[in-house]
């Protein structure tokens, strides 16, 4: 038995636990705390198998940035875990099954990080995608949660039917579903070139989907405003990240850069994704539809890790520099976007920015972290997100992508300015004092923050710590 | 250790200053002013040698040097430096920061401690781009002093404050994108051509970069220092941001942040780009050119009186690109000279219109007049810092155009001759906001008894018309304190054929 399966034993142990305990009694701290332990000792265990030799199977490949990535993973589900308790009591539903759809997913989450074979992938996706059709339809009252569900359990199937047929395709030239069999390009070319094109564009579609990348990005904003504000959170990162993994692993051992038409579709994605994202994001007076649009954009950004991939000729003398920048730059954007979903949990009435206006004045400590996060996603420097952006623009710089550089430029200048409105809001001169009473920040909120702070401005300005470690991981 | 002393002595009163509003609303102030005042210890040690030992300055262009690693992976060191310019420019900066506590001392009476933590992070900030010799370290410190600007023009403007913080934060934000952008192509380009990856000015000054994309980048930065500067067609939120923000903020805009644009040109692009900047220069000295003539026609026209002095200010920062991009030494002289006279006069008339604001409640030139006969004490000020804005000679201002014009006429006598002409049209504006203010017909009722200069104002414009008029009289010393020879501005002496 492979000890590298054991981070995804234990979620799975402590979903079935759930099961179990939903037939004998309900009771949401039960289950609060069975999530708990199973992510504490799944997290523990990953920690502890960081300096494990890696093994690959025939379905899933483990080694030292896989199991970084899942420890990424964990961590982030484990900081809105934190949160859910206090959360799901303001919600009229049952609670306890939201504990077990919450471990599927991310368990689906864990499976596809690690994945090396098409059907180990689908089976994480499907898993995660399940699981979050319930995750978002959660309030049966709510008519824009199911309105959301339905979109996306819709969509989502369309996505995976695309990546389906492209698998199929592949299949067809190769003879096998393995990732690591689109290393050995074969010399009898069964299929002609469009072929092989054709399923890659239908495997990109599918991923697209998932990452809601332009042009495949129309149900996002929907989706972030209707359904409960924890699924948003998990949507934003969980699923994004696993995603976007398999994507990076796809391109790279499928060595997909040698067709010139893939590189000019992600590259067209990736400016597009920054410019029509941070456009939309302009007016917008909904925050959760904001961060919608503002994830667009940053994953645009990220596909410029895609466009440098396999392509050594200068990366400053520092080893596998993309893959490092491409970890940066996950951690940093994941963090921050983490931070940005709990200041929201704490301030679950606050839907517009004009509700936030005076938010500063009456509750400063939640209103700076707010405007930290948003100065990171903005990429002022000094925050984490400006570090990332940095490393991002270095790489990209040192392959000379100036078109793709160009667009960045512009458009996170676009992007400014609807972050400079949410910190506008909070400036703003208050009108009504009791506005904000219903906010009670406890302790464990309280904390939270400093530890968002700590990040953010902590490895904003001392990256190195950071980047050493993703540096050992890769190198 | 001392430059990053002077650095954390602001960073930390800030914090103080926020914090302490809890006590007492009249605490963050005096906290400010403290803090002012300890920056300018590390300096002592400088003015000892710098004022009674001259001799010693020309061995190096560094006076103080110091460095740390900072992020390994691409070998950026937190290196600070301070040299003759830096020198200068940190006076000027500590002093305007004087005068806008000054300014803010009664002006600002809500939300203390923020305002005066933004205040002390806005100077940390500025120290930090003059000190600032890695350049990512220089772009760092660029961006990062634009956010506690923004908040005190957000937070403490006047009417149309957000339009004008969101337009100024755009605005320099876009510069120093750019400025990132052109930052690591240079750095990226360097390591290509020589194989040291290095963000360090000194290293990077030793061996320029050479082909097609020395001469691209240099236009990025010089763009990015435009920006800042302001000139011509990046200028418009210059006149928004002045006029919007609070008395303290606009001198410290005026006084020191449009600063940072020359600075950036002179210790930047100069020195690291020589030829590309020839190439550059005939455009550059033509935008100057129009910076001045429509800064100063732009001037005329307006009915605010704040939004009067900020055109002003456009048309005197086109002497400074005039006199970067010139290649003579008189020219550079006189550009640094004009950021010192500039810095002090223009802040000086932003302080006058707040003290009026504060007393008339109106900025509109045409409610105003006859205040010689209210406040005498005012308005003779008013009349000295009009003057010396329009170019009076035995005032700062004078010499540094007088020098600009005569540099830049040896290679450009038919731009200079069209820039001689902003002196005529600063007259034109001097006087108009002369004659509507101070003198003609009284429009404010007459019988409210409206306070002339207190103390403490008082005080401050005499400091900054001793200041004037010594730079006036006795420049020399500044023009020592500046050896273009050791800033390696090596094509001054080929372009020039002069001996310097």
């Amino acid at each position: 038995m492979n000890v590298h399966f054991y981070p995804s034993f234990i979620v799975m142990f402590g979903a079935l636990f759930i099961l179990i305990q939903l037939c004998f009694v309900r009771s949401q701290f039960l289950a609060y705390f069975i999530s708990g332990i199973s992510l504490l000792l799944a997290l523990l265990m990953q920690l502890f198998l960081q300096n494990q030799t890696s093994s690959t199977e025939t379905l899933f490949t483990f080694n030292a940035q896989t199991s970084f990535i899942s420890l990424l993973l964990l961590m982030i589900v484990g900081l809105i875990w934190a949160q859910l308790y206090n959360w799901l009591k303001t919600l009229n539903e049952h609670k306890e099954e939201y504990y077990l759809l919450f471990l599927l997913s991310t368990l689906g989450g864990l499976i596809m990080v690690a994945s090396n074979h098409f059907s180990s992938f689908f089976m994480g996706l499907e898993l995660m995608s399940l699981s979050f059709v319930g995750l978002i339809a959660y309030c049966g009252h709510d008519k824009k949660a199911q309105e959301a569900g339905i979109k996306y359990l819709i969509l989502s199937a369309i996505a995976s039917a695309f990546i389906l047929m492209g698998a199929a395709i592949l299949y067809l030239q190769f003879g096998s579903l393995s990732f690591t069999a689109l290393l050995h390009i074969t010399s009898t070319q069964l299929l002609p070139a469009w072929a092989i094109l054709c399923a890659i564009i239908f495997i990109f579609t599918g991923l697209f989907f998932k990452l809601s990348l332009v042009p495949c990005h129309l149900w996002v904003a929907d989706l972030f405003e209707g359904a409960p504000l924890v699924t948003s959170a998990m949507l934003a990162t969980l699923s994004k990240l696993s995603v976007f993994i398999v994507l990076w692993r796809l391109v790279t051992l499928g060595n997909w850069q040698q067709y010139q038409l893939i590189i000019d579709v992600l590259s067209i994605v990736a400016v597009s994704s920054m410019f029509i994202g941070n456009c939309l994001g302009l007016l917008q007076k909904n925050l959760l539809r904001l961060i919608a649009y503002s994830s667009i954009a940053h994953f645009g950004y990220l596909l410029i890790v895609l466009l440098l991939i396999n392509n050594h000729s200068m990366t400053f003398s520092i080893q596998n520099f993309n893959e490092q920048i491409m970890l940066f730059y996950l951690v940093a954007y994941l963090f921050t976007l983490v931070g940005v979903f709990s200041i929201f949990i704490q301030i679950p009435k606050i839907k517009t920015l004009d509700e936030l206006s005076g938010l500063f004045w009456q509750k400063p400590f939640i209103a700076i972290t707010l405007m930290l996060l948003m100065l990171s996603l903005a990429g002022i420097p000094l925050t984490l997100g400006f570090m990332a952006k940095f490393y991002l623009v270095m790489a990209a710089v040192s392959q000379q992508l100036w078109l793709v550089l160009a667009a960045l430029v512009i458009s996170s200048i676009i992007g400014m300015f609807y972050y400079l409105r949410v910190i506008m809001a909070l400036i703003k001169t208050p009108t009504d004092k009791a506005k904000f009473n219903h906010i009670n920040v406890d302790g464990n909120a309280l904390s939270l923050n400093i530890l968002i702070i700590f990040l953010v401005i902590g490895f904003g300005i001392f990256p190195s710590s950071l980047s050493q470690f993703i540096q050992q991981i890769t190198g | 250790m001392s430059l990053f002393i002077l650095l954390l002595i602001p960073l930390l009163g800030g914090v103080l200053a926020w914090f302490s509003q809890r006590f007492d609303a009249n605490l963050p102030k005096r906290i400010t002013f403290i803090s002012l005042l300890m920056c300018w210890l590390p300096l002592i040690p400088l003015f000892h040698t710098m004022l009674f030992d001259g001799a010693s300055l020309k061995k190096s262009q560094w006076l103080i040097n110091e460095s740390f690693n900072w992020i390994s992976i691409f070998n950026i060191k937190a290196h600070l430096a301070l040299d003759g310019l830096s020198f200068l420019l940190i006076v000027l900066t500590l002093l305007m920061a004087l005068v806008a506590l000054s300014a803010a001392w009664h002006e600002i009476k809500q939300r203390t401690g923020f305002f005066y933590f933004n205040l002390l992070w806005t100077i940390a900030g500025v120290l930090g781009v003059f000190l600032a010799i890695d350049l990512f370290l220089f772009f760092v410190f660029w961006e990062v002093m634009l956010v506690p600007m923004y908040f005190l023009i957000s937070i403490w403007g006047h009417e149309n404050k957000h339009y004008a913080a969101i337009k100024f934060f755009i605005f320099t934000q876009a510069g120093g994108l750019l400025m990132l952008l052109s930052l690591c192509g240079l750095v990226g380009i360097h390591y290509q051509q020589t194989g040291v990856l290095t963000f360090d000015y000194i290293l990077l000054m030793q061996n320029p970069i050479t082909g097609d994309f020395p001469f691209w980048i240099a236009l990025g930065f010089t763009i990015s220092f435009l920006v800042k500067l302001p000139a011509l067609p990046f200028h418009s939120w210059l006149p928004d941001a002045h006029t919007q923000a609070p008395t303290a903020a606009s001198v410290i805009l005026a006084a020191v942040l449009l600063k940072t644009g020359g600075y950036g040109i002179i210790r930047f692009v100069l020195p690291l780009f020589p030829e590309a900047s020839i190439q550059l220069a005939p455009f550059m000295m033509l935008i100057g050119v129009i910076g001045i003539i429509y800064g100063a026609m732009m001037a005329f026209v307006q009915t605010d009186l704040k939004r009067l002095v900020a055109y002003s200010s456009v048309s005197h920062m086109g002497f400074v690109l005039l006199g970067c991009f010139a290649f003579n030494i008189y020219a550079l002289q006189g550009a640094v000279m004009q950021m010192l006279a500039h810095g002090i006069s223009t802040s000086a008339l932003f302080f006058l219109v707040g003290m009026i604001q504060h007393r008339y409640h109106t900025r509109d030139l045409n409610k105003l007049g006859g205040l010689w006969i209210n406040l005498p004490k005012l308005s003779a000020f008013g009349l000295f810092f009009g003057i010396a804005s329009l170019g009076m000679p035995g005032l700062g201002n004078f010499i540094a155009e007088f020098l600009i014009l005569v540099g830049s006429f040896e290679q450009y006598p038919i731009i200079t001759v069209f820039a001689t002409s902003g002196l005529i049209l600063a007259a034109v504006y001097s006087l108009l906001l002369i004659y509507k203010t101070f003198f003609g017909k009284v429009n404010s009722p007459q019988n409210i008894k409206i306070p002339d200069t207190n103390t403490k104002e008082w005080f401050t414009l005499i400091t900054m018309c001793f200041i004037l008029i010594y730079l006036g009289l006795h420049p020399q010393p500044i023009f020592d304190l500046v050896p273009i020879k050791l800033m390696n501005i090596a094509f001054v002496s080929f372009s020039m054929g002069v001996s310097l």
